[in-house]
């Protein structure tokens, strides 16, 4: 390999004062160049090599506004902003084995001390009785979570993981800026990190000895497993990690950081709490949940004792943390250890918790509340920075202007931080052609063992800032604003630890362990999946029927103008199946206006006029399949957005012309055409997957039997254009002329569409399978002949001898129409059953009182 | 030992039923409960009897209690309760019997009795402060700001002032809070319905008027913005049958609030360092004042409180009971025994 000098081009911008403060976090990163091609042509093509991985994997993060978050957090409908591709720097951060000797016993010890402080808090009270820490910062905080005073965790593990946020200061020791005590994020993204860099400098990677991370993450597992078997008395206790939702910011790496670890997701409402124990809401019953994983901020676990106004989630859970029946990463109530305002008061706090000095300083820190300190921060006042103490919605410490700072000291002064200002370290980032310095910050994280010890994964997550003059404690390192992220080698001295948890054999047990029940939640919105899309799909030959109906175009073509009952037919169908709003006038009496009103109503998204058309059920299966995307296909997901752009396409243009309109019909079509083989041929046959079906089923019957109904009432069955839109409306044109060609009569209509078990378009064939999926759904065997009952025994509820025999067609029709109609009831009912059978209480509505 | 002195006079006797119904649109699937209806046991408030009477009745599995109970950080007690059965109505009754004695055991405002001088305003709120190697004060938990007594800067400084001119520094804490508190009830017009348990402070202050809860937040906010530690109490007070020719207190026949105040090194005052003012009558609690719960605000205290599934709309209502009970075997007419409350 060609090694290729790159020149650091002016570390930092700013002249002499950058160059005083031109500390690097990490300086190694040219000892990439022994074994890889460093030249500018190469770290190009790698840059847009992972570049292009991220998209392909779809690896990304949601932007959420503040206030669109609290919305979408409380379940209050708030949409999210479109997912951001996630954000990766080319060359890692390389960080020297006694650099990082330092850093690492730093890091461990303000582990142990944070653990003991947590302790502390929450039990006897020393640091405040002993004057160490000043109460304001613990009794004022909001994350202090008086119903958990005195809890005892499993193992004495109030905290299983916490992040650091550190750069150097100018004379390049490490210092600390923020922890991370509650729920911790960028583990699951430092993982695709690893994977997407490692492999960009394969043989640098191996030669440089860069620490493995797996057993960091095997040690986080076991350690929350231990703590669980202890609360759970038993050897195979489980676990689950628990996540705000899809809208959350880092939703995709909860995604992937389940799998990882082999953790069931879970939502708020998948969770119930009876008897101070904590269970699963699955299609099997209650699991019982014994170790969470949390993810889910503090305030918002538990609507009974702690924010009313959270749908995320469970109520009654605080209570079984007291009873000691679940062991949670971390323990809700550890957020009061994120002030800033604590940093002054560590020192004292090592020495009496620990009995030893601290060791890794934290930025320089004057909480006003203290008279001295603030007498202190005021003769200073120009160099410094001022901060709010306590969290204020989302953000933690919130950036003061100096007159802010200086009203509120006066009023408030326990509510005001000074903070000296510290430039950011930099690393060396590939950026316009050449490789340049930004300012970074450096997280690492260190994760408790079931012993009481703690351990720093060898790793961590640097993220840069695109803003060169970025200060520790501005705020404006973050991803939100432009930054991306750096994978961080650390080097061994020795043999790096090469556990895999990718490669690991599986035994039985855990093959056992990975076919788990699916939620009630995740059944249900499998069902409502299934459901939108059949919908959707139904909608189309009606769409295309109807807008053929004036203008010659369609299948029915012109010969449907000169037949009424076939056009009030279809105009009862679309009224009724929402395609039109209410009131529009049928073809008979104004095609133009009629056709007119379901083209521009074909694709909108639906509400305001009660049209519920295919624009909507694309929505709604985009809104179903959200959840549901660690069970879905990259692909599958893929086809469903790309449903929805051509939906949204189509109605920004309400009145596109009406070709436009079919052709897109087309291509929706098509799509949905994929999305249905993806459903039925590429996911896993569990109960979820029975319930998707059940759910297209339910649908077809609907459908079907209001259409066989109205076209019979109608009259629209005589002659053969009513024939030919009734074969479109139940997709068996080919079945159908197969057998008998061009007939037009009753009773051959009948078979095809109604009695025949092998179409499965036919009543009778959606019936059977409907039944043969009822009977494989888990649970109580009483309540599933409970919905099987509903349905007809056999066939459709009526055989061909008896519509055979002594009718003429006029009562044949008659007795069809009867048919259809209890289908239809039963249908709704069914629907309904196993909403209330699989789903509740899940989906009604929870509220505070 | 002043609990043993209290105790060797005859004390009031109480009954309280506190009545609360929810009837819901549709029923409610799965419902958690948690009550804070038990009321306080001390030196000064003994329960005789505390029954909580649920209909429907929980039916907890594997033979656990269906109303568990526990103390909570204040050392309230917190009962919980869930039921699974769907039903459309709630009814939840808290019946208690008490004996109360006056925790405060001088009058501070009998002209004859000279009033103790205690610490200054200055001095309390000092012991209040944070500096490096000072005594812990436990009282610190009250005297942050709450969920309901927020740190607005601006409410804060409007509370700190309006109360300024009866607590300069230098004036003995105890007195001076009876002076505000009489300027207080001067100021702020008792309005039932005119505030709900939503409205923020800022707006009970602007339009000076409130019910008890709103006094309790405002008294309380007043002292906090001051340095000094007041928390909320919630409870009952006793209803005077009509015609008896008492004053008839505000605030009974519905649950009621008022405050304590940490005012140490006044053991005349009170037992336990916390003097007992209800800024919605302008006095100080003797024995027609039950004690419920104690906490930094309502939000500390609610008295019911649920989270359930189902039910559509409700509709709740709640009625409060308080009467004179003596024993049977001691024929002592009603209110004989009670000491009246001292209007200042």
């Amino acid at each position: 390999m060609s090694v290729v000098q790159v020149a650091v081009s002016d570390p930092v911008p700013g002249g002499d004062e950058a160059a005083a403060a031109g500390a690097t976090l990490g300086a190694g990163w040219s000892r990439l160049g022994g074994t890889e091609d460093l030249s500018p042509a190469a770290l190009q093509r790698r840059a847009e090599a992972i570049r292009a991985q991220i998209l392909r994997d779809g690896i990304s993060h949601n932007v959420v506004e503040p206030d669109a978050a609290a919305g979408a957090l409380s379940g209050g409908g708030g949409e999210p902003l479109a997912p951001r591709p996630w954000s990766l720097e080319v060359l890692p951060l390389v960080i020297e084995p006694a650099d990082w000797a330092v850093l690492e016993a730093g890091v461990r010890q303000r582990a142990e001390l944070l653990q003991a402080l947590m302790g502390d808090l929450y039990g006897p009270q020393q640091a405040l009785r002993e004057g160490l820490l000043p109460p304001a910062l613990l009794y004022r905080h909001p994350a202090y979570l008086r119903p958990l005073q005195g809890l005892r965790p499993a193992l004495g593990l109030w905290l299983h993981v916490i992040a650091f946020d550190l750069t150097r200061d100018p004379a390049g020791r490490w210092c600390l800026l923020a922890q991370r005590t509650q729920a911790p994020s960028g583990l699951g993204y430092l993982l695709q990190n690893r994977l997407l860099v490692s492999r960009q400098f394969p043989q640098a990677f191996q030669a440089l000895r860069v620490q493995h991370v797996a057993s960091s993450y095997r040690l986080l597992l076991q350690s929350l497993q231990a703590a669980a078997a202890a609360v759970a008395g038993s050897e195979s206790p489980r676990l689950v990690l628990w996540t705000p939702g899809p809208y959350s910011e880092t939703h995709f790496e909860q995604v992937y950081l389940a799998r990882y670890l082999g953790l069931t997701l879970v939502e708020g409402g998948d969770l119930t709490v009876r008897d101070e124990r904590l269970y699963l809401q699955t299609l099997h019953g209650l699991e019982p949940v014994h170790g969470v994983l949390r993810r889910l901020d503090e305030d918002w676990c538990d609507p009974l004792e702690l924010r009313p106004d959270s749908a995320l989630g469970v109520p009654g859970l605080l209570q079984v943390l007291r009873a000691g029946h679940v062991a949670m990463a971390n323990a809700p109530g550890s957020g009061v250890l994120e002030s800033p305002a604590l940093h002054g008061f560590m020192p004292g706090l090592a020495q009496r918790l620990l009995g030893e000095p601290l060791a890794l300083p934290s930025v320089d820190t004057w909480w006003c509340g203290e008279a001295a300190a603030a007498a202190d921060a005021q003769a200073m006042a120009e160099g410094l920075r001022w901060r709010r103490t306590f969290p204020q919605g989302a953000r933690t410490s919130a950036p003061l202007s100096p007159a802010e700072a200086q009203a509120l000291l006066a009023q408030d002064a326990d509510a005001v931080l000074a903070q000296r200002p510290l430039r950011y370290a930099t690393v060396p980032v590939w950026g316009e052609g050449r490789v340049q310095a930004q300012p970074a910050l450096l997280r690492v994280y260190a994760v408790a063992d079931a012993r009481g010890g703690w351990q720093v994964l060898p790793g961590g997550m640097a993220r840069v800032s695109r803003d060169r003059l970025a200060v520790a404690g501005e705020g404006r390192m973050s991803l939100h604003r432009g930054g991306a992220s750096l994978d961080t080698w650390v080097l061994a001295t020795g043999e790096p630890d090469t556990y895999s948890m990718l490669r690991r054999e599986l035994g039985a047990e855990d093959v056992r362990e990975r076919r788990r029940p699916v939620s009630s939640r995740t059944g249900e919105h499998l069902f409502w999946l299934g459901r939108y899309t059949e919908r959707a799909e139904a909608c189309l030959p009606l769409l295309r029927l109807g807008l053929g109906l004036g203008m010659g175009m369609g299948m029915a073509a012109g010969a449907a103008r000169a037949e009424p009952a076939l056009q009030a037919a279809v105009h009862s169908l679309c009224g009724r199946s929402g395609l039109i709003p209410p009131g529009t006038p049928s073809p008979t009496q104004a095609p133009r206006v009629f056709e007119r009103t379901l083209a521009r109503a074909a694709f909108a998204s639906g509400g305001a006029d009660g049209v519920t058309g295919l624009g909507f059920n694309l929505a709604a299966l985009e809104r179903a399949a959200l959840p549901l995307r660690e069970r879905l296909s990259t692909d599958h997901w893929r086809l469903i957005q790309q449903l929805r752009r051509t939906a949204a396409e189509q109605q920004q243009r309400p009145e596109a012309p009406e070709a436009e309109r079919l052709a897109a019909l087309d291509s929706v079509a098509l799509l949905l055409a994929a999305v249905t083989g993806a459903q039925t041929d590429r996911m896993t046959r569990d109960a979820g997957w029975r319930l998707l079906s059940i759910g297209r089923l339910v649908e077809r019957l609907l459908n079907g039997a209001q259409r066989l109904a109205v076209f019979l009432q109608e009259g629209a069955h005589h002659g053969e254009p009513g024939v030919d839109a009734l074969l479109e409306l139940f997709d068996s044109t080919l079945t159908f002329r197969a057998r008998y060609q061009r007939r037009e009569e009753l009773l051959p209509l009948a078979d095809v569409l109604v009695l025949d078990e092998t179409n499965p378009r036919a009543l009778a064939g959606v019936l059977r399978r409907l039944r043969t999926e009822l009977g494989k759904l888990p649970g109580d065997p009483a309540l599933r002949d409970d919905l099987l009952r509903r349905l007809p025994a056999m066939g459709a509820g009526v055989s061909l001898d008896e519509l055979a025999a002594d009718l003429d067609d006029g009562q044949r029709a008659q007795r069809l129409i009867r048919v259809a109609e209890s289908l239809g009831q039963a249908g709704w009912q069914l629907a309904d059953a196993v909403g209330r059978l699989c789903f509740t209480p899940a989906h009604e509505v929870e509220q505070r009182l | 030992m002043t609990g043993l002195a209290a105790n060797a006079a005859a004390p009031a006797w109480l009954s309280v039923e506190h009545r609360t119904h929810y009837r819901y649109e549709s029923p409610v699937a799965v419902a958690h409960h948690q009550a804070c209806l038990r009321p306080l046991e001390d030196a000064h408030q003994r329960l005789d009897t505390h029954v909580l009477v649920l209909d429907p009745a929980p039916q907890p599995r594997h033979g656990a209690a269906p109303v568990e109970e526990a103390p909570d950080v204040f050392g309230n007690a917190v009962q919980r309760f869930s039921l699974f059965a769907p039903h459309r109505e709630l009814t939840v009754v808290a019946r208690s019997r008490l004996a109360l004695w006056p925790r405060c055991r001088v009058p501070p405002t009998t002209p004859t009795t000279p009033t103790p001088r205690g610490p200054t305003v200055a001095e309390v709120a000092a012991r209040l402060r944070y500096a490096k190697g000072a005594a812990f004060e436990p009282a610190t938990a009250f005297a942050q700001p709450s969920p309901f007594v927020s740190p607005d800067p601006l409410l804060r400084k409007a509370l700190r002032d309006w109360a300024a001119p009866d607590l300069p520094p230098d004036a003995a804490l105890a007195p001076a809070l009876l002076r505000l508190m009489a300027r207080f009830q001067a100021s702020f017009a008792y309005a039932p319905q005119s505030t709900g348990v939503d409205t923020p402070l800022a707006q009970a202050f602007e339009q000076r008027r409130g019910v008890c809860q709103d006094f309790a937040h405002l008294f309380i906010g007043m002292l906090r913005a001051h340095g000094l530690a007041a928390r909320y109490l919630s409870g009952y007070l006793l209803t005077h049958p009509a015609g008896d020719g008492q004053t008839h207190l505000l605030g009974a026949d519905a649950s009621h609030a008022w405050v304590q105040v940490w005012c140490p090194d006044a053991p005349d005052w009170t037992p336990d360092g916390w003097l007992d003012l209800d800024p919605t009558n302008n006095l100080v609690p003797a024995t027609e004042h039950v004690r419920l719960a104690v906490g930094r605000d309502y939000g500390d205290v609610t008295p019911l409180r649920g989270v359930i599934r189902g039910g559509g709309r409700h509709r709740l209502s709640v009625a409060v009971r308080t009467r004179v009970d003596p024993p049977l075997l001691i024929a002592s007419p009603a209110g004989a025994t009670a000491a009246g409350p001292f209007l200042a």
